[in-house]
């Protein structure tokens, strides 16, 4: 019996995925070291034949151990925790049941639990190369599973026959194997094939259910604030930014319609900060920390639609900018757009949380899955008319900020000396010089003060404002500290100013056609009411300023930005796909089979128009006239050589020798034994005529002055005409095709052997 | 699933009977119920936890349960299965036997199919079966099998069983098909005792059992012409120089002894024990013609085949075959006593030929018997019957008849 030798190599492959696939997903190195640790190891002992399994009762006292400390682990976790705890606790029973390993049985559980193992993963992660690897292994494990059900049928047919292997012939096992693995590629190419028609129905088709369900949803965990984007800006911890390449969102611009191909920086806003908690008895517990100033007239909430106005449509010929925005969660509910929305479309209905005066946008709740959406945006900072509101009560700036600001060096000045001074408008309202003071500011701070993130060091600021130790002592900070500093100071002189908190990317995928945001694209900036309204400004020192200077990236970078594309491409259209989806493919199916439906419906009326018309009788009794003329031809061909075949057969029958049994099995035969007709004229080409007081066998024996394989080939074949005519063989029409092959060789054969007659 | 062999009622040993195991025509394993259970599970999982992958997966698991539905279909279909049989077997000796089994379909290969008798079972200890791995599109596979013939006579075999549960072992798929065989198992052979052997050969009380008869090597016997061939060293040459034609020397050789088997099959009780005896009469008397003849014995037989069969006393391999047969199948006799059997024997009795009576009872041959002639009889029912003749253990002399046995009730 056929001893199923690759069961076990492709069971230790299978194995080796799972326990790495569960490491991806769960970021897992330990359970990944320790899983193909033990696994190599077993896989040694095993091809050594060293291995020994461990007796049943070390096995469930590994096991049982193993239950209560990950309850312990993760008890007070979140669903997340547990999941990854389980997945760890089903990797320690994969590699005892490993070294337990002892027949079928152990077999199958190994096989249920690397399923169990890459379900458990496939909850935890959205990556693509996760994907791409459960792809593989479902192969794998499909492919493993034929295998093992032929073993274990193998396995119970040696002992239900009990046939020893001695008794078996060799030439039975050589013919078992032979083709198998031909047979087991077709097989699993055609479970393979079906099983990922019925997975593909069921994913587009299967419905979904709106809530979070029993498990939640957590495949998209929001990052952690230090990493990049918060809704608030505090400067009272103060440590090292760890920035993060995560990807954020994925933004395509189109200018009037006409897609934007990189060159320029993409500043997406997310939330303006307009007061900031000094250090004065108010703000105990918040002191020096940023936030958004809301009255009570400014914004208001959509409701549950796809599509919102959020202003009054420009006239025409207002340069438009629309994004489609691909966000992955922030952890926030904060939407980001190009300043000035007009209008956001939003994937599934949502309610939108808009204030016309700052241009934000947010969602009711803190993002959790990805978001798609569309926003139309004027690259405008002015609100509408309608929208303008009376400037926030603030804080009064420290006084050193103010002295700070004074100076001619950072405000500027003219030949009446500091901008600052002239500055002669009521604190909260625009004066003229309040552009050229911001653009001085910006100025100042990007030529004077240097950009980091480390200000571990700056501990020594402790006690003191950080904004105005940033403008003092320290010269240094992040860009928060920049942006923070120059509002402080436009405000300070009475100007209205506010820090803005969002993204700036500058990098842009030239595959996909889209701008990848990350997490380290967070970026503050300032925006500042000038005479000729809201402009923004960007003091932070080190941020490059001509995007078209920048050396474009190598071959590294097309690879990566292919990646991401791929990436992006399998999160927006597997891993997002929802109901919403679902049924927008169901009512395009169900508008593309109605459009088929009225289309051939229009056909067929107008054919019947057409019947009715004079022209179509005149062309189609024409053409009518055509096809019966072709087939009576066609019918007198097929009449011609039916018949013809008749003759052939009669003739060939006749010079075969079989002229005098009945006219069925003359023909029968005839078409039987065409290799010997074919042989009797390729002798006779060569001059070896058959005389008719000769059978064929002794026409062949007395042929023995040919070739011995000349001689040796047209034995065989008279041996096989005589099977045939005598023994009621019957050959198919794959072995007669075969017969004219070895015709066609003794042919050649022939040619090349001068034939000598005795 | 499994059924007694049809038209029969149970004897006193209800396990005497072989169990034929035919399965549905579509079942599903507990395999494919746990497996049913795990799919249903991730179905609730992926609806519950919205991880699209989880949507795939449970996609996966439905294709694979609707395609392994279709393709043990698939495997079981287009397949002829052409028995190789032996001439006869022997009960209680393996019968080896090979399925070749053509797998006609064009593209589709059969794998881990199991082919089951379901006709002509009752003949044999346990239901023949043989077990398919592998046979490509087009190409036929030989699987040897292994058949325990446990009843003489002629059984037939027909109708047979394909069963798979490929690929997965979720669904299992069967279909019947049928095809004519017949074999015929002869009566159990056993080791004869030697003495009994050389009883046998000893000489006639009647008179010489040596007949001289051309063709030996023994004593002068006469003269004949000389043909090419022949061994030159029997020319007789001074005859040949006489009359001038080359003359070689007949000689002689001994006859040997003509045994004559008178087999009584009449069971007079309707019981089992009786049917025994009279299965150990008839594979004793099998045993004893086929050692015989191997030894180059001259065996005849009388025996009720329902007539009286008379096969007169001769040798070699159609002979042993033509009594084995004729042994095989003898059928039940309930009818046919001794005496009759005694008044058909005269005609082939004469001199050089050894009666010998097998008989499943003790009897005492009356006057006229004697009269007859002296004659063997093998009691089955005696411990010497016994210590004559040693069968294999395998063999079940109460499994044995032709047909099973009905207890009268």
């Amino acid at each position: 019996m056929y001893d199923i030798r690759q069961f076990k190599p492709a069971l230790y492959i299978l194995l080796f995925m799972g326990i790495g696939g569960f490491a991806l997903a769960a970021e897992s190195s330990g359970a990944l070291v320790l899983g193909w640790t033990a696994l190599l190891f077993n896989a040694w002992l095993v091809k050594t034949r060293r291995f020994q399994p461990i007796p049943r009762w070390t096995s469930n006292l590994i096991l049982l151990a193993g239950v209560p400390w990950v309850l312990v682990q993760s008890r007070g976790g979140t669903m997340n925790d547990e999941v990854v705890w389980i997945g760890q606790y089903i990797v320690l029973l994969q590699i005892v049941k490993l070294y337990e390993q002892r027949g079928n049985r152990d077999y199958a559980q190994l096989l249920v639990l690397g399923l169990l193992l890459m379900v458990a993963a496939a909850i935890n992660t959205a990556s693509l190369l996760f994907g791409l690897l459960l792809l593989v292994y479902l192969f794998l494990s499909l492919y493993c599973c034929l295998l093992f059900y032929l073993k274990t049928e193998a396995d119970s047919a040696k002992r239900l026959l009990a046939l020893p292997a001695e008794k078996v012939h060799s030439a039975t096992l050589r013919q078992d194997q032979r083709y198998l693995t031909r047979s087991m590629r077709r097989i699993t190419g055609f479970v393979a094939a079906v099983a990922i028609f019925f997975a593909v129905i069921v994913f587009l088709f299967f419905p979904r259910i709106n809530g979070d369900g029993i498990f939640g949803v957590r495949q998209m965990i929001a990052e952690q604030p230090l990493t990049g984007f918060a809704t608030d800006v505090s400067f009272q911890q103060v440590a090292r930014i760890t920035q993060s390449s995560a990807v954020v969102a994925h933004v395509q611009v189109w200018k009037n319609d006409l897609l934007v191909k990189g060159g320029e920086s993409l500043l997406l806003r997310g939330v303006t900060l307009e007061r900031y908690r000094g250090g004065s008895s108010e703000s105990v517990g918040r002191q020096w920390e940023w936030e958004h100033v809301r009255s009570d007239d400014d914004g208001y909430s959509s409701a549950d639609n796809r599509v919102t106005q959020l202003r009054e449509n420009p006239p025409p010929g207002t340069d438009l900018w629309r994004q489609n925005v691909s966000l992955l969660p922030t952890g926030t509910n904060v939407l980001f757009a190009i300043a000035g929305p007009v209008s956001i479309t939003t994937h599934r209905p949502t309610r939108i949380d808009f204030s016309p005066a700052t241009g934000t946008l947010r969602s009711p709740a803190a993002l959790l899955e990805p978001l798609n959406y569309e926003v139309v945006s004027l690259n405008n900072l002015d609100p509408p008319p309608d929208a303008e509101i009376a400037p926030p009560d603030l804080e009064q700036p420290d006084p050193q900020i103010l002295a700070f600001a004074s100076r001619p060096e950072v405000c500027g000045s003219n030949a009446h000396g500091s901008l600052a001074s002239q500055r002669t408008s009521l604190p909260g309202t625009v004066d003229p010089l309040d552009g050229q003071i911001a653009s001085n500011f910006e100025r100042y701070l990007r030529e004077k003060f240097t950009y980091t993130l480390d200000l571990t060091d700056a501990r020594r600021i402790e006690g003191r404002d950080p904004i105005v130790a940033f403008l003092y002592d320290l010269k240094r900070g992040h860009c928060e500290y920049f942006a923070g500093a120059m509002t402080l100071m436009c405000q300070s002189l009475g100007m209205q100013a506010r820090m803005v908190l969002g993204f700036k990317s500058d990098e842009f995928n030239e595959v996909s056609g889209q701008y990848i945001v990350r997490q380290s694209d967070a970026h503050s900036w300032v925006e500042v009411r000038t005479a000729d309204g809201w402009k923004s400004y960007d003091p932070t020192s080190g941020t490059p300023a001509d995007l078209a200077t920048r050396p474009k990236g190598g071959l590294l970078q097309r690879i990566k930005h292919l990646a991401d594309y791929f990436e992006s491409t399998y999160a927006e259209n597997i891993i997002a796909y929802d109901n919403v989806d679902r049924q927008n493919l169901v009512q395009t199916a169900e508008s593309a089979m109605y459009h088929a439906t009225t289309t051939s419906r229009s056909w067929f009326d107008q054919a019947g128009n057409m019947a009715e018309s004079v022209r179509f009788w005149k062309i189609s009794s024409t053409v009518l006239g055509a096809t019966v003329w072709l087939m009576v031809a066609a019918l007198l061909i097929a009449f011609a050589s039916f018949f013809m075949e008749k003759w052939h057969l009669r003739r060939r029958a006749a010079r075969i020798g079989i002229g005098a049994l009945p006219i069925a099995e003359q023909e029968r035969l005839a078409r039987q034994l065409a290799f010997y007709d074919h042989l009797i004229l390729m002798l006779g080409r060569h001059q070896l005529v058959r005389p008719t007081c000769l059978t064929p066998l002794e026409f062949v024996e007395s042929l023995l002055f040919l070739p011995s394989d000349v001689y040796d080939t047209i034995n065989r074949l008279t041996k096989l005409f005589y099977r045939v005519r005598y023994g009621g063989a019957e050959l198919s029409i794959g072995q007669r095709r075969r017969l004219e092959t070895v015709l066609g060789q003794l042919s050649s054969s022939l040619a090349q052997t001068p034939v000598a007659k005795r | 699933m499994f059924s007694r062999s049809a038209g029969t009622a149970l004897p006193k040993n209800g396990n005497d009977l072989t169990l034929v195991r035919q399965r549905p025509g579509v079942d599903i394993s507990l395999t494919g119920f746990i497996y049913f259970g795990i799919m249903l599970f991730m179905g609730v999982a992926a609806t519950q936890n919205r991880a699209n992958l989880l949507f795939g997966i449970f996609g996966l698991m439905i294709g694979t349960l609707v395609v392994s539905g279709v393709i043990s279909r698939l495997v079981v279909r287009g397949l002829n299965v052409r028995r190789i049989l032996p001439e006869h077997g022997v009960v209680g000796a393996t019968l080896h036997a090979t399925y070749q089994i053509t797998n006609c379909k064009r593209y589709w290969p059969s794998l881990s199919v199991t082919l089951a008798e379901l006709d002509g079972v009752e003949g044999f200890a346990t239901q023949p079966q043989c077990y398919l791995l592998h046979a490509a599109a087009g190409m036929t596979a030989s699987v040897p099998a292994d058949f325990h013939p446990k009843r003489r006579g002629l059984h037939e075999l027909n109708r047979y069983q394909f069963g798979t549960g490929f690929p997965f072992g979720f669904v299992k798929r069967a279909i019947i098909r049928g095809h004519p065989d017949r074999i015929l198992i002869y009566p159990a052979l056993g080791a004869v005792d030697e003495r009994l052997l050389a009883m046998c050969r000893a000489a006639e009380l009647t008179g010489s059992t040596v007949r001289p008869q051309a063709g030996g090597s023994d004593e002068f016997y006469g003269v004949k012409e000389f043909r090419s061939g022949e061994n030159p060293r029997l020319i007789y040459w001074r005859r040949s120089a006489r009359t001038g034609t080359l003359v070689s020397r007949e000689m002689t050789r001994v006859a040997p002894p003509q045994l004559l088997l008178l087999v009584d099959s009449c069971q007079e009780q309707a019981s089992l024990a009786s049917a025994e005896m009279v299965e150990r009469t008839i594979a004793m008397a099998a045993s004893l013609a086929s050692v015989a003849l191997a030894e180059g014995l001259s065996v005849g037989l009388v025996a009720w085949s329902g007539h009286w069969l008379a096969l007169p006393p001769a040798r070699g391999k159609q002979q042993r075959t033509e009594l084995l047969t004729a042994l095989a199948r003898l059928p039940l006799n309930k009818k046919k006593q001794l005496p009759e059997l005694l008044d058909q024997s005269p005609a082939l009795i004469r001199t050089g030929v050894t009666p010998i009576l097998f008989t499943p009872r003790e009897v005492q041959l009356g006057l006229i018997e004697e009269v007859r002639g002296e004659m063997l009889v093998i009691s089955a029912s005696t411990p010497l019957a016994g210590a004559w003749f040693r069968f294999h253990e395998n063999v079940n002399f109460k499994t044995c008849m032709p047909t099973p046995f009905e207890i009268a009730p």
